[in-house]
C-alpha cells in the first residue's frame, strides 16, 4: 500500500512538471490573430454645376450694322472628378432646332487632366465634346455661353436644358 | 473485639464505594453525543497554478470596403471614406502590462487604408492609424483584462489611383506595454 | 454473596470497564476514522481560456476521501489555508453514498469549517465509504498567472465529527 501511493505521488508529480512545462510554452498561443480585409475602388464618375440655371438677353442692336450684339455669360463652373482612365465630358442640349445661336465651350481648366474642346454651337440636341483627355483626375472649369441672334431670327424665347456627361473617351 | 480486615468490615458500604467509580468509568466509555466529539480528521495540499495566457481573436476571418460614387464628391481629389464596423477583437491577457498592436502585410496598397479601435470594454483606444508594414498601436493598457472592441476601417483613395483591389492580411498582436 | 465473591464481582466490573475504555479509545483513534486517499498532494492547472471571456477552469477528481461508520450520526467538515491567495479552488464530494454531499465549498484563505458531508448514518449496514473530492480550479484573465503571482497552495483539512 506504501508503496503504491508513493508511486502514485512520483507519477503526478512528474505530470505536474510536465504540465508547468507545456503551460509555459502556451505563451505563443493565439498571441495574434489575423483578418482578410479586401479594399475595392470601382470606376466612379462624378459631375456638379455650380449654377443651375442662367438667362441670356439678347437686347442690344449694334448701331453700326443694326445686327444684335451676342449675350455671354462666365458665372458657372462645372466641377467633376473620375478615377477612369481616358475620359472626356461632353455637353449637350435637348433643344433639337434653336432659333437662336448659343455656344458653349470651357474656359480656365484647372485640376489635374483635361483639355478644353474647341467651341461648340449647341445648334441641335446631339452629344459634343466639352473637355478632353480627362485621366484618373479631378477638375475644374468655368462655363462660358454665348447667346447670338440675326434680325431675321426675329424676337422669342428659347430654352436649352443643358447636360454635362463624363464619358468614356 | 478486634475489627474485621476492611475488605470484610461492613462489605455494603464497599460495595456502594467501589460501584459507583465502575459505572462511571464505563458511563465515560460510552459516545456522549457531545457536538465537539472529532473522530477523525485528514488533510493534504492542493496547488493551483495558472500559465501565462495571452490570447486575441477577430470575431469573422474577413471584412470588406467598397468604395463607390455615394463616397465621392465632384472637384475633390480624395474619394472616400468608406467605413466598416462589423467585426471585433477579443482578447484575454492575465500578464500585466500588456497591448495590441496591428499591421498589414501589403508594402504598396494602391489605396488608403486606416484602423481604429471603438468602444474598448478594457483599455485605451489609440488613435487611428494608417496601416504599413510597421506594427502600430491599436489598443493599450489592457493587461489582465478581457474585452472587446469594434474594429473600424476606413478605405479612401485619390482619383489618381485609379481602380482596383487591395487585399490586406491584418495582424493583430499581443505585446509587452 | 461473601465478601470474597463481591470483591471479584467488583474487580471483574473494573476490568470489563477498562477493557471498553480501551477499546473505545482504539476505536476513537483518528487514523483509521477518515483518510484521504489516490493522489496525495494533487496539482490543478490551468493553461487555456477564451477571448473575451475567462480563463478555462479545470476539474480535479484524483483523491477521494474514506470515512467509517460511527456510533452517532455524523459529518465531515472540510476547511482551508491559502497565504497569498490569487485564483479560485471549489471542492464537492461526488459518489456519495453514506450521507449527504453539501452543495459545492468555495475554499477560501483562512475560512472557518465548513459543512462537506452531513447525516452520515450510524446504523448498521455498512463499515465505509470511499466518494470522490472534486475540485474546480479557476480564475480570471485579471487575477494574473503564476509566473507574476505565485502558485496557490492550498492547505485543505477534513473533519469527520458528531453532528
Amino acid at each position: 500500500m506504501i508503496r503504491r501511493e508513493r508511486h502514485i505521488a512520483t507519477t503526478a508529480g512528474i505530470l505536474a512538471v510536465l504540465s508547468l512545462l507545456s503551460a509555459t510554452s502556451a505563451f505563443g498561443q493565439q498571441a495574434t490573430t489575423t483578418q482578410t480585409l479586401t479594399l475595392q475602388v470601382f470606376e466612379t464618375n462624378k459631375i456638379d454645376i455650380s449654377q443651375r440655371a442662367l438667362s441670356l438677353v439678347i437686347n442690344q442692336a449694334s448701331l453700326e450694322t443694326g445686327a444684335p450684339i451676342e449675350a455671354a455669360n462666365e458665372d458657372g463652373n462645372l466641377i467633376w472628378i473620375t478615377n477612369g482612365e481616358n475620359k472626356k465630358i461632353t455637353v449637350a442640349s435637348n433643344n433639337a432646332a434653336p432659333r437662336f445661336l448659343v455656344k458653349v465651350n470651357a474656359l480656365d481648366i484647372s485640376g489635374t487632366s483635361g483639355v478644353a474642346a474647341p467651341e461648340v454651337t449647341l445648334n441641335d440636341n446631339t452629344t459634343k465634346d466639352f473637355v478632353v483627355g480627362v485621366s484618373r483626375s479631378w477638375g475644374k472649369c468655368k462655363i462660358r455661353f454665348v447667346a447670338s441672334a440675326k434680325v431675321a431670327d426675329g424676337i422669342g424665347t428659347e430654352t436649352h436644358l443643358v447636360t454635362y456627361t463624363i464619358t468614356g473617351g | 473485639m478486634a475489627r474485621a480486615p476492611i475488605r470484610f468490615r461492613k462489605p455494603t458500604d464497599l460495595n456502594k464505594a467501589l460501584v459507583f467509580p465502575a459505572l462511571l468509568l464505563i458511563f465515560a466509555c460510552v459516545p456522549q453525543g457531545a457536538s465537539a466529539q472529532v473522530y477523525g480528521t485528514d488533510s493534504h495540499n492542493v496547488t493551483v497554478t495558472v500559465a501565462t495566457v495571452n490570447i486575441v481573436q477577430v470575431s469573422a476571418g474577413t471584412a470588406s470596403l467598397t468604395l463607390s460614387a455615394a463616397a465621392v464628391t465632384a472637384g475633390v481629389n480624395l474619394m472616400g471614406p468608406v467605413t466598416n464596423s462589423a467585426t471585433s477583437l477579443l482578447w484575454g491577457f492575465n500578464s500585466s502590462l500588456r497591448k495590441v498592436t496591428v499591421k498589414t502585410n501589403l508594402a504598396a496598397p494602391k489605396f488608403i487604408l486606416k484602423v481604429l479601435a471603438v468602444a474598448p470594454t478594457q483599455g485605451t483606444a489609440s488613435p487611428e492609424v494608417t496601416l504599413s508594414t510597421t506594427a502600430a498601436d491599436f489598443l493599450i493598457n489592457t493587461g489582465r483584462s478581457s474585452g472587446s472592441c469594434t474594429i473600424q476601417y476606413s478605405g479612401s483613395a485619390l482619383a489618381s489611383a485609379g481602380t482596383g483591389t487591395d487585399t490586406h492580411t491584418i495582424t493583430f498582436t499581443v505585446a509587452a506595454q | 454473596m461473601t465478601p470474597q465473591r463481591r470483591y471479584r464481582t467488583l474487580r471483574l466490573l473494573f476490568l470489563i470497564g477498562g477493557v471498553i475504555f480501551v477499546s473505545m479509545f482504539l476505536v476513537s483513534s483518528a487514523a483509521a476514522q477518515l483518510t484521504l486517499r489516490g493522489t496525495a498532494n494533487p496539482t490543478i492547472n490551468i493553461t487555456t481560456g477564451t477571448a473575451g471571456g475567462s480563463m478555462t477552469s479545470v476539474v480535479n477528481t484524483s483523491s477521494t476521501i474514506r470515512y467509517t461508520r460511527q456510533a452517532a450520526i455524523a459529518k465531515i467538515t472540510v476547511r482551508a489555508t491559502c497565504p497569498s491567495q490569487s485564483f479560485h479552488l471549489a471542492v464537492v464530494a461526488t459518489g456519495v453514498t453514506r450521507g449527504v454531499a453539501a452543495p459545492q465549498v468555495n475554499l477560501i484563505d483562512g475560512m472557518l469549517a465548513v459543512d462537506f458531508i452531513t447525516s452520515i448514518p450510524s446504523a448498521a449496514g455498512w463499515t465505509t465509504s470511499t466518494p470522490t473530492l472534486s475540485y474546480t480550479a479557476s480564475a480570471a484573465f485579471s487575477d494574473g498567472n503564476s509566473v507574476e503571482m505565485g502558485n496557490d497552495v492550498y492547505a485543505v483539512t477534513y473533519t469527520l465529527q458528531v453532528q
